[in-house]
């Protein structure tokens, strides 16, 4: 079925009456419209012949032609432009619904800006369609064939004279607005470009101005700023010069009206009213061609943005279909295993940790490991080798290839994926939060409507935010993100804690969630995520050794493979790189940071050396 | 250092006239006043060809028609053509040039934004967010730019047009006039109530609709969370609220808006009515003093300005839009944080550091971050400044580079104060190694060189060379031509310190200030990054903020800071044997 049939069916069809209601009050309108000139021919031609009374009755008939005018307008805008809106709020609500079942390597290859222009700006341009398009495309042709019939009636060759040079200066309007939309676009490129730099020049002012190296970037400043002035200009010449073409021809119409009219008149052909008539038939048809220019991009536009609408809303998930049922719980949590895990990051894709290079080689390579349930499994590595890549895997934020991770003795990839998004709590590595209060953010598991605050304040305790929140104006009801308060790098990261906390959970996977906050907090931090791991299986990725050292087991990945795996201390025994230097340094910077809170120099002297 | 920045600086508050705003504008429009004159001469006769067409045409039908004078029609025929096509040149001559002359206006405003914020010392930029800076260079010179073309130069037009047709009307018949604009009042009010309405409704269609896009763009970024957790229904049903509010809040003023039309669009047509009817009055009279042509006239005279009429209000509220842009950024203009520049030139620079009792706050209302500091680095020599976090070991990096001025004390480069050396001068001869680069959207080479056109290839290769950056950048295809994406996501943390060198490397800088790096990196690279130093280190004057045993023994001198003052000062081994803050440091591993 056709992209047109669809969305005829499935949005527009059910305002049929509503569209046709519209046509009438459209159609009466038009005929209204066409009236005035013609009332005014009666009344001239009626002065002509001296009969007053009834040029007086043509007057009032234009009046109350006035007033229908403004009932019927209204009504038949309206009639149009409220399914326009009803069908854009269907259009994104559905897109919207698709988009929640999207794997998150769709949303890397669309890239985000893209989606998000296709759900705000696409949508506007097929309401654009919907609405304004399909009135004016009515309204244009009902006012073209109606005044264009009386014209043809009161006299074909004058009617053809005006109409011809119209029609042209129309078509050379169209043209001037397609390339309008051209530049339009160029320009809003252009700014986008602009603004990168200036972006950059702004957030790099102290290293340019460090490296003497300001002239060269005002330079590209420069450019990018003179590219969308040509750009801007070439807009303005259209829009001094071309848009007013067919007022322009409506005057010169207006010129032949008089004089090809005023002769007819002359030799009795025409009367005066009619010719009274054509100056405002004219008028009526330069503007419905004027409109026409602007309805035709209207439409055009609309028709590219709906198939763009359409590309995401018929786009695949690309996963096969799983619908295995969650495997029995076997004791506390999941016991996984992983096979050969090799995976690599889509070619080309800049969202992928390390971009290029892991095009190169794979993220992860060869890794294999088991875990039995209940256990709890440290990760240690250096960027980019691979640990967040793992927890993407386990979570099924990416898919990992078929038969790698077992669950329980099942495949992954064939469990139900909402039951097994169910059954984990990820605090991925970017502690984000939405722009609501602390409190949702918290329970964002929660269904709508039964949040349970008591689980939301004990999770936040546990996530050591007792004391952020008594500082914040709202506590837990304190609105983050743009509008409301903005919380530091360690805050958003422990309320992110706090929402895999507030979960019910069989496998917790917790990706470097420590990694900005104090070393007293980190204590209390560390007892509360090996508590609450109790029960389930945890898979705790981290750089600090004092976080991961009382995990079971510590799995080391250095550049996607898996170089070693034991407890702390086997890992120090057997002197693996690079934990052991690492715990080195941070064993050396902690001590030093409990000597910065101790008394002043002189008096800890003896204790040193 | 804190992550929450201070509450924004309110720019003046105080609003400057309009005559005030039009002088601060003066200066960008000025070079092109020849155009001015353009704008200033056409519009008007632009304006009054369409004012003449209608008189033209009663003349054709009253004094030639009538009589059955063809060869007077054809004249005046000729003459209506010459004023419509003089109308379109001069009208589309005289918007042509306020267009160009605005948009050239306001590219060099933008320029003269961008050139006035990047001019700014850093504590500009400790007050500010980007975030704001980009509104007023990007997002309020493009208001400007919009509401022109929306309206405010269609308004010079405009008032003409209307001023000029009711001039024109009056003198060829006032009653006429008088009753066309017999509904006006009644108009002007029902127009004022559907406006009146309509503005918080617009007000509050674009809120909805900002909050619908922020929220639909917000779960886009968060959608692998909301799918994790298991929100999706949750997300689904809130986007359908904030969705069907838009939809509701735009049905409402639909009404009114359809409404506002309809009325505009009757009242020329109840205009029109009121003239035959007063016509037609007069033609009970056997000598009527109203004649044909002339009524046709005031019809074609009502077909032409209600449009003006009808724009008029909105042209008006677009120019206080620009107006109140333009206020925003001139506010910014007026905010100074300059470092002072200097005037003294050397012919070279041998590399002599002193500090000489320097006391330094970030801001007045800050607690001092040095005091009193003293210390003094010979040409060539490599100083390493040692200390703990917050003991101003970085800060005396930022007054090395004039980041920062007012500082108490005395700063001195081969015995010139530091605030009277050229400020072009201090940067191209005492150059930094970032700890944590800053990498623009570019080229491997361009990163290096940061568009400075006096360095030659053979230099940069140098640069590349001894930096040791050459590791990897000649793994690439691309070589110097490679492209970092995004600010240098597809670079590992060692490839970016050995960037960090390679830049500045690139400069014929006699001292450096390097800012060692804290992160963890692997071994090959730490051995490449050490050879780096290394090189850095000779026939250079080196300040090191120095975190690494390794790099500080190979310091000639050691100077310890603590807490804003230096502590100590010396050769390791001299230091060792103290036994103080030094030592504590060394034993403590240095890891801050």
């Amino acid at each position: 079925m056709g992209i047109i049939q669809r969305f005829w069916r499935h949005y527009c069809a059910r305002h049929l009456r509503s569209y046709l209601l519209g046509f009438a009050f459209l159609a009466a309108t038009t005929l209204l419209t066409v009236g005035i000139p013609v009332f005014v021919e009666w009344a001239v031609d009626a002065m002509e012949a001296r009969a007053a009374d009834e040029a007086i009755g043509w007057a009032i008939a234009i009046l109350v032609a006035g007033l229908a005018i403004m009932v019927v307008r209204t009504l038949s805008r309206i009639l149009f432009f409220n399914p326009g809106r009803v069908v854009e709020y269907q259009l994104k609500s559905d897109l919207f619904e698709h988009l929640t079942t999207m794997p998150r390597r769709y949303f890397d290859r669309m890239r985000p800006g893209e989606i998000i222009s296709r759900g705000t700006n696409d949508a506007s341009s097929v309401r654009a369609l919907v609405g304004f398009g399909s009135l004016q495309i009515f309204n244009v042709v009902l006012t073209l064939i109606f005044t264009v019939g009386q014209m043809l009636i009161s006299d074909a060759l004058l009617t053809l004279l005006c109409i011809l040079p119209l029609g042209v200066a129309a078509w050379i309007l169209n043209l001037a607005i397609r390339r309008m939309f051209i530049l339009i676009r160029r320009s809003q490129q252009q700014i986008a470009t602009l603004s990168d730099r200036i972006l950059e020049t702004y957030n790099g002012v102290t290293v340019l101005n460090a490296f003497n190296a300001m002239p060269g970037a005002t330079e590209r400043f420069d450019r990018a700023n003179e590219d969308l002035l040509a750009s801007a200009m070439g807009l303005v010449t259209i829009q001094s010069w071309l848009l007013p073409i067919v007022t322009v021809v409506g005057s010169v119409c207006l010129v032949i009206v008089l004089y090809a009219g005023g002769t007819m008149v002359v030799d009795h052909g025409l009367s005066k009213g009619e010719l009274a008539a054509f100056t405002i038939y004219i008028r009526n048809v330069a503007g419905a061609l004027l409109g026409l220019g602007w309805m035709l991009n209207a439409v055009q536009r609309g028709w590219i943005s709906l198939g763009r609408m359409y590309e995401v809303i018929d786009a695949e998930t690309g996963r096969p279909p799983c619908d295995a049922p969650l495997p029995e719980r076997a004791g506390a949590g999941y016991a996984l295993r992983v096979r050969d895990l090799t995976f690599r990051h889509p070619e080309g894709d800049p969202s992928a940790p390390g971009g290029s290079q892991t095009a190169a080689r794979p993220a992860l390579e060869d890794v294999s490991f088991d875990i039995a349930s209940g256990e709890v499994v440290g990760v240690f590595g250096l960027t980019g080798s691979g640990k967040s890549t793992l927890l993407d895997l386990v979570a099924r934020v990416y898919d990992p290839p078929p038969g790698t991770i077992e669950v329980a003795g099942v495949p992954l990839e064939s469990i139900d994926i909402r039951a097994w998004w169910g059954s984990l709590a990820y605090v991925p590595q970017d502690a984000f939060l939405f722009s609501q209060s602390l409190r949702d953010n918290i329970a964002l598991a929660a269904p709508a409507g039964e949040r349970d605050d008591e689980r939301v304040a004990a999770a936040a305790t546990d996530a050591a935010l007792t004391d952020d929140l008594a500082a914040l104006s709202h506590g837990l009801d304190t609105v983050v993100g743009e509008r409301g308060i903005t919380l530091s790098g360690g805050q958003r990261q422990r309320s992110a804690l706090a929402r895999a906390f507030y979960r019910r959970f069989e496998v917790l996977l917790l990706d470097d969630v420590l990694s900005a906050v104090d070393h007293a907090t980190e204590r209390r931090l560390i007892d509360a995520i090996y508590r609450r791991a109790a029960g389930a299986t945890a898979l705790v990725v981290s750089h600090r050794i004092s976080v991961l050292r009382r995990a079971h087991r510590i799995l080391v990945l250095d550049r996607g493979r898996l170089v070693a795996s034991g407890t702390h201390e086997e890992l120090l025994a057997r002197g693996v790189e690079p934990y052991c230097r690492v715990h080195k340094l941070q064993q050396a910077r902690d001590r030093d940071r409990a000597a910065a809170t101790t008394p002043p120099l002189t008096e800890r002297e003896p204790t040193v050396g | 250092m804190a992550d929450v920045k201070p509450p924004e600086p309110r720019e003046p508050a105080d609003k400057p006239g309009d005559w005030a705003l039009i002088k601060r504008v003066w200066p960008y429009i000025q070079q092109d006043r020849g155009w001015l004159w353009v704008v200033l001469l056409m519009t008007p006769l632009g304006v009054l060809a369409g004012v003449v067409q209608p008189v033209l045409l009663k003349a054709g039908i009253d004094d030639h028609i009538a009589v059955g004078d063809i060869a007077g029609l054809t004249g005046v025929a000729l003459a209506f053509l010459g004023v419509v096509l003089a109308g379109w040149l001069t009208g589309s001559l005289g918007f042509y040039a306020l267009q160009r002359m605005s948009l050239r206006g306001l590219a060099r405003l933008r320029a003269a934004i961008f050139a006035h914020v990047t001019e700014q010392g850093a504590r500009f930029f400790d007050r500010r967010t980007t975030g704001s800076l980009m509104t007023r260079t990007v997002n309020d010179t493009e208001a400007v730019y919009e509401s022109l073309v929306r309206g405010a130069g269609q308004l010079l037009t405009d008032l003409l047009t209307i001023v000029g047709m009711l001039v024109a009307m009056f003198a060829l018949e006032w009653r006429l006039t008088l009753v066309a604009f017999a509904f006006s009042p009644i108009i002007w009010v029902t127009v004022g109530w559907f406006r009146r309405r309509l503005r918080p409704l617009s007000l509050a269609i674009r809120q909805t609709l900002s909050r619908l896009n922020g929220f639909f763009a917000e779960q886009i970024y968060g959608m692998s969370l909301v799918q994790l957790y298991g929100a999706q229904e949750k997300s689904r049903a809130k986007f359908d609220d904030m969705s069907r509010a838009y939809m509701v809040a735009y049905h409402r003023s639909n009404w009114l808006d359809a409404g506002l039309y309809a009325v505009m669009d009757g009242m020329s047509a109840l205009a029109v009515g009121a003239v035959v009817w007063f016509t037609a009055i007069q033609f009970t009279d056997p000598e009527p003093s109203i004649t044909i042509g002339l009524l046709v006239a005031f019809v074609d005279y009502l077909g032409r300005i209600f449009v003006p009429i009808r724009e008029f209000a909105g042209r008006i509220a677009a120019l206080q839009q620009s107006s109140a842009a333009l206020e925003r950024i001139f506010g910014l203009m007026d905010a100074n944080d300059k470092v002072t520049p200097g005037s003294i030139d050397p012919e070279s620079v041998h590399g002599a550091v002193r500090f000489d009792g320097v006391s330094f706050a970030y801001a007045a209302d800050r607690p001092e971050v040095l005091h009193d500091v003293s210390f003094a680095v010979r040409p060539g020599e490599v100083v390493a400044l040692v200390g703990a976090t917050g003991s101003g070991k970085t800060t005396i990096g930022k007054l090395l580079t004039r980041m920062y001025d007012g500082y108490s004390g005395s700063i001195t480069v081969d015995d010139h104060e530091l605030r009277d050396l050229r400020l072009e001068t201090v940067r191209d001869r005492i150059t930094v190694v970032h700890q944590d680069v800053y990498l623009f959207d570019g080229t491997v080479a361009e990163n290096i060189h940061l568009w400075k056109r006096d360095l030659t290839p053979e230099a940069l290769r140098r640069a590349v060379e001894l930096s040791r950056a050459a590791s990897f950048i000649d793994e690439q295809p691309a070589g110097l031509e490679w492209r970092l994406t995004e600010r240098g996501a597809n670079l590992s943390t060692g490839q970016r310190q050995l960037l960090a060198i390679a830049r500045a490397m690139a400069r014929d800088a006699s001292i450096v200030i390097l800012d060692e790096a804290t992160a963890s990196v692997d071994s090959e690279t730490e051995k490449l990054i050490d050879e780096a130093v290394a090189e850095l280190f000779k026939q250079r004057t080196v300040l090191v903020i120095a975190h690494r045993l390794s790099t500080i023994q190979k310091a000639d001198r050691i100077v310890v800071l603590h807490q804003g003052g230096v502590v100590e000062h010396g050769s390791h081994e001299e230091l060792m044997a103290l036994g103080g803050r030094y030592r504590l440091l060394v034993e403590t591993g240095f890891e801050l």
